[in-house]
This record gives structure tokens, sequence and C-alpha cells, in this order.
């Protein structure tokens, strides 16, 4: 068949216009009409995601139980929110929206564009399935359940035993000046002690963990929510611990540059000691470091707060948005979140995707260890190891980025207290 | 009597209803969203005045986003444009593999912006190809986390700007060279003229006009489009060590986020270019226009 050169000229570009609006996100996301239920999801059943498997189940079980059709909108951490909000205004959005609480998605109840569900919990007999702090985490500021919740992570500090020993620390360290010592043990036997992505979001939590360790919750989400680290006595001795371990030798050379990725890869590689990671990275482990892997916290120094080395734990990774749409398909979100709650999907995103699951669903040892044997341990052993200190991400909310590049600043060389209590507060500013 | 330009309005017309509809009416709800106290694009603006620009003027991020600004610019054009200048000088010389050589220069210009930003990423990270090289050369004492260390963050920002612009600048630079009547270098060569006189007493002066449109364009570059290798390479940290206009209207209005005050960062940004602008003019004006 011949194609002219106008026509070829032409259809190339259509689709590239085509194409650049679909990237773009300026083209609307066309949804059918009912009875379908419109879902835009950060879980994917496309491509070779982890939770593809798991997805699908929760789909065809719905599907299945219902009659109606489910239309699933893929999106991504760093675009959903921004997508839900253009088919929003443009009329055309997702009736739920399975997506992490973080600052654009809690924006959506004081905006409209979700529905506050507590009261849906009550009706649909969902308030003993639920855990009590997993509905608290998703709970507002002003008392209103934002979504449903459903996955959390736990955020444990990893040590690698067999590295450990090879250059003779013989037991996880519990305080800061045990840390110090390892550190320098580690680094006399070329080993890299704590990794972490000094530059983003993994460094920053790892940051405010160590600085929340003097301050008590309510404190620390006075201090997280509005600023306030150079006033704050206790924040200031958590921001003079951060320095002198960081003086002290624990963290791995060069680690202002480091990235997340780059931290998982240095750990996974046995490069590396010790990293601070969530649940979501324990899948992906290679077996032979998860082996010589303990879970532990971060540990902290005389006369902190928490008297045992802390991690962090919540229930913010995923959870059900209802938009207004969904109001008027009721009945078939209310068959969605109970398939989601169903036994048999939780324990499939338990064992695929390695999920903390947000519901009072019994788990055994065998499917824990099915997903991971580093999950089976850090929700088995972690607890009595470890106190928990406040996850971060509901106080700071839109505060986040520009506290990240105060604590990436933080992790740079010769960095005093002073300069980092001024940037965190910096990001309090206007 | 008609006047000969009577017409030629009809067929600037489409353009001109382009331009109208593109470009003045972004420009002019930049002003005006500049004007509003509006966080998330879901949410109901309110009037709030010059209060945008009030918080703005009393930030030090602002300070510095706008201090790391000029430095780039101001260090940036002045040295681009004359390196720029000496390589188009040698091309048009067409010494041996000059096309070649046209096409190597050429190449950062077609490669994407998220491809340069890996593969400088993969060069300065702390595991990355600059500190392999060092500590294999016996200068372990020297490797650094260039992007992640306040006080070299900018530098490599500086010079992946450079190494991105030297070469697509001095291509332009010497098809504009070439065009120049080779009867004036045989005549300044028949003088004695050496290169060094050829390049700089001779050519620069006749193609001042060219090299102050393309220093404008490497400039508008700089403060606009510089933005994009910034968020891809530090995302402005750390702190707001690289942190420039550009990139803090971007921070603004989609990670924070804060339109209204975006837009009054945005219209300080469109202040210094068309400052930038009438400089670059007033400088490459030759005498006799």
């Amino acid at each position: 068949m011949r194609v002219s050169g106008r026509r070829l000229i032409g259809g190339t570009i259509a689709a590239l216009t085509t194409a650049t609006l679909a990237i773009s996100g300026i083209a609307p996301t066309a949804y059918a009409e009912t009875p379908t239920l419109n879902l835009l999801s950060l879980y994917h059943t496309s491509g070779n995601t982890p939770e593809a498997e798991a997805m699908k189940l929760l789909i065809s079980k719905f599907e299945a139980a219902s009659g109606a059709k489910v239309n699933l909108v893929e999106g991504t951490a760093s675009n959903l929110a921004t997508q839900y909000n253009s088919d929003l205004l443009a009329g055309k959005a997702a009736d739920v929206m399975m997506v992490n609480l973080f600052d654009a998605t809690s924006a959506w109840l004081d905006n409209g564009a979700a529905v506050p569900v507590g009261d849906y919990i009550k009706q649909w007999g969902l308030t003993s399935k639920i855990q009590k702090t997993a509905i608290a985490d998703w709970t507002s500021k002003d008392g209103l359940v934002q979504g449903f919740p459903f996955a959390g992570f736990t955020w444990p500090v990893w040590y690698n035993k067999a590295l450990l020993a090879k250059a003779g620390v013989s037991k996880v360290p519990q305080t800061s000046d045990e840390l110090i010592a390892a550190a320098k043990k580690l680094t006399a036997k070329g080993i890299a002690p704590i990794v972490v992505g000094g530059s983003d979001w993994s460094g920053n939590k790892l940051w405010t963990q160590i600085v929340e360790q003097f301050m008590t919750p309510t404190e620390a989400k006075k201090v997280l929510s509005s600023g306030g680290f150079c006033k704050s006595p206790a924040a200031m001795k958590g921001i003079n611990e951060f320095v002198k371990l960081r003086d002290g030798g624990v963290f791995v050379k060069g680690i202002e540059g480091y990235t997340a990725d780059q931290m998982n890869t240095a750990y996974y590689t046995g490069k590396a000691a010790i990293m601070p990671a969530g649940s979501w990275a324990m899948p992906n482990t290679p077996p032979a470091i998860a082996k010589v892997t303990e879970m532990g916290g971060m540990p902290v120094a005389k006369g902190a707060y928490y008297k045992k080395p802390t991690a962090f734990s919540a229930y913010s990774a995923v959870g059900l948005f209802v938009g207004p749409a969904g109001l008027k398909r009721l009945s078939l979100v209310k068959q969605f979140v109970q398939t989601l709650y169903s036994p048999e999907v939780v324990a499939k995103f338990v064992s695929d995707v390695a999920i903390v699951p947000g519901t009072n669903t019994p788990l055994t040892a065998s499917s824990l260890a099915n997903a991971s044997p580093l999950l089976a341990q850090s929700v088995t052993k972690l607890p009595s190891k470890v106190d928990y200190a406040l996850f971060p991400d509901a106080y700071v909310g839109a505060h986040g980025t520009p506290l990240t590049k105060a604590s990436a600043l933080a992790f740079g060389k010769g960095v005093s207290a002073a300069r980092i209590c001024a940037a965190a507060d910096n990001a309090y500013k206007n | 009597m008609k006047s000969k330009k009577d017409g030629s309005i009809v067929f600037a017309i489409p353009a001109l209803i382009w331009y109208l509809a593109f470009m003045f009416g972004p420009l002019l709800a930049m002003f005006f969203i500049s004007t509003l106290k509006w966080t998330f694009i879901i949410a109901k603006p309110e009037f709030l005045g010059i209060g945008n620009y009030l918080a703005l003027f009393e930030s030090e991020e602002f300070y510095t986003s706008l201090a790391n600004t000029l430095v780039l610019v101001c260090t940036l054009v002045p040295v681009m444009i004359p390196l720029s200048f000496m390589v188009a000088y040698y091309l048009s010389q067409k010494p041996r593999g000059h096309r070649f050589l046209r096409v190597l220069m050429f190449t950062p210009g077609l490669i994407s912006l998220s491809a340069t930003a890996m593969v400088f990423f993969a060069v300065l990270t702390p595991t990355g190809l600059l500190n392999g090289v060092l500590q294999n050369l016996g200068f372990g004492e020297q490797t650094n986390a260039w992007l992640g260390s306040a006080d070299t963050a900018l530098l490599s920002i500086w010079f992946v700007n450079l190494w991105q612009g030297v070469g697509y600048t001095a291509v332009l630079l010497s098809a504009r060279i070439e065009g120049v009547p080779q009867e004036i270098f045989e005549a300044a060569r028949i003088d004695g003229a050496n290169h060094r006189t050829m390049m700089w007493r001779i050519t620069w002066p006749i193609i001042k006009d060219y090299l102050g449109t393309v220093s404008m364009l490497q400039f508008l570059w700089t403060i606009f489009g510089g933005a994009g290798l910034i968020i891809l390479l530090t995302g402005g940290g750390p702190g707001f060590s690289t942190t420039t206009l550009g990139v803090l209207v971007y921070q603004k209005a989609f990670l924070e986020p804060r339109l209204g005050y975006s837009q009054a960062a945005a219209v300080v940004l469109f202040a210094v270019g068309i400052i930038g602008m009438l400089l670059i003019r007033r400088l490459f004006k030759n005498k006799e226009n």
C-alpha cells in the first residue's frame, strides 16, 4: 500500500499531538458512564509491578460481586494528585482514588475534592475491621476521616549483621555512642556505615527521626507543623545530636549527594552496613542480604525522650478516597471497599506488595514470610526492640519540599547546627 | 495613496491571534495570579493585592534565588560567548575533519534535558565517574558529592550548562562567520594580520549584532530553560544553594504549592529577563546603528 507524503505527515502530526497531550496530561481522562466505577490508582495492573496480580484480584472480585466494571486509570505518585485535580476541574474526575496520603491529597477534603468517610465506616460496619491507629492516621486536623485506610508500612533501620561482625561489631548499636564506635570500626574495614539518600526524602526522614528524639510527640507535632526548630531547646538538642553523628562519621562519604535508589543499591550489594528503609524495599532485597539483615531502630542519645532506638510506622501508604463523583455511585463504592477489605485481597497485597495492612485482618507468620522474611521480622520482632517516633508527613504538609532541602544541607560537611535550624525554620516562612 | 504596508497586516493576523491567545493571555494571567492567595489549583483563590510581593521581598529564599540566578547568568554567558566564538572561528577555517567536529559540537543540543541530566548525574554522583577517576589517579581525598555539597552544587550546574551550550552556540556562530565575505579576510591576510587579529579585531566586530542575538538566546535559556536541568540534577538544593528564580517558580507552583506566590516570583523573573535583554542589546549595539 502506498501512503502519500501528505497523509504520512498528517498522520505523524496527529499521532505526535495525541501522544504529547496524553503525556502532558492535558487531555482529560475519559471515564465511561455507569454502571462503571471509575478508579484512579497508584497501584497498577499493567507492567511488571509487584501489585499487578493483587490489583487484578481486587478488580475481578469486585466485578464478579457487583456486576459493574472498573474503569482503571493508573497514575504515579508524582502526578496522580495533579491529574485528579485537572480531571475534577474538567468535570471528568474519578469516583474513587487509591493513593497515598500526603500534602496534595490531604488538601482534597478541605477543597471539596473528596468527601469525609467516617460516617460510611460506621454505616457499612467497617469500624471493627479497620485498625484504630490507621483511622487516626487518616483523620484530618478537623477530625474528619479523609479516606478508607488500606496499606501501611514500617520504616526500620536495617543492619547487615555479617558486615558488622566482619568489622568486629558484635551487636546492633543501641545508643549514639555505640553507633559512632561501630561506624569507626566499619570505616576502618572499608565498609560504609549508614547509607541514606542525603539529598532526598529518605535522608529527610532520617534527619527528622534523629531531630525528634528529644521532643515529646506533642512538641514534635507543633514544631513539624509550624517550624520553630531554633527556638525549641529539644529540637536543637536533636539537631546537635545529628551534627555529632554526622561529624562522628556514621554516614557514608558523600552522603549529601546520595539518593534513595543509591542507598538501596549500596545496601543490597553489601557495600554499606546500615540503612533506614521502609517495608516497600523488603521484597526486592537479595536473599543473601535479607538472610543477614536484622531490623532495628536508629540509636538514640542519653537523655532522649525515646528510650529505645526509633523507627517509623504509619498507615498512610495507600488508602481509598471518595470523590464527589463517587457519591453518585455510593453502592458501588461500598462494594468496592468491602472487596478491598476482604481477607483474600488483603492477604494478596501483603504477600505480593509487602504492605502492612490497615485492617484487622489476622496475618499468619507464613503469609508474612511469603511476602518477605524481612517484613515478617519487622512486624513480629521489631515492635519490642524500638520506640515509634512521630511520623512527620501529616504535620509537615506542604513544607515537605523546602524541609527536604534543609535536611539535604544538614548532611553536608561542616554545616553547623545553627545553620541547619535556620534552614529548617526557613522552610516554614511565607 | 495606498501605502505598500497596508496589505501586510492581513498576513500577520494568524500570527497575531496566536500571539495574543497563547503569549499575551498567559502573561496577563501571570500578573493577575500574582495578586491572589491561591494554594492548590482546586482551591478557591482570594484577592491579596501586593501581599505575595511583600512576602517574596521579605523572604531569604527569594534573595538567594535571585543571587544564584545573577551569578549563573553573569558568569556563564560572558564565558560561553567568547569560548563559543573561538571554537566557531576555528570551525570556520574548515580544518581537517571540520564536518565531524561540527556534528560533535552540535550533539549536546540534540540530547534531551532528561538524558543530559542522567549523564551528568552518573558523572557527578558520589559513586560516579568523576570520583572514580579521581580515586584511580590517587586523588581520593578530593572526591566529593559534587551535586550534593552546597559548596560545589552551583558550580557543577554551571559546568553542565557550559558543556551544553558551547558547542551548539559555536556551530551557530561559525555559520555566521562563514557568511562574512572572504575578501575581507584575504585583505587582512595580505596586510599581515594573524589569527588573533582576524578573530578579535575583524571577525568579532563584523558579527557583533549576531553575537548579541546569540548572547540574548543563551541568557534567556539560562534564566528560563536552565531551571529544568537544576530541577532534575539537584532539585534546587542542598538548602537553596542551586535554587534560581526559575526553580523557585516551579517549586512554589507545583510542590508546595502556592500559585500566587509562585507567579509573583515569575513576574520578578520576567522583569530580570527584560532588563537583561535590554542590557545585552545595549552592549552589542553597533555604534553605527
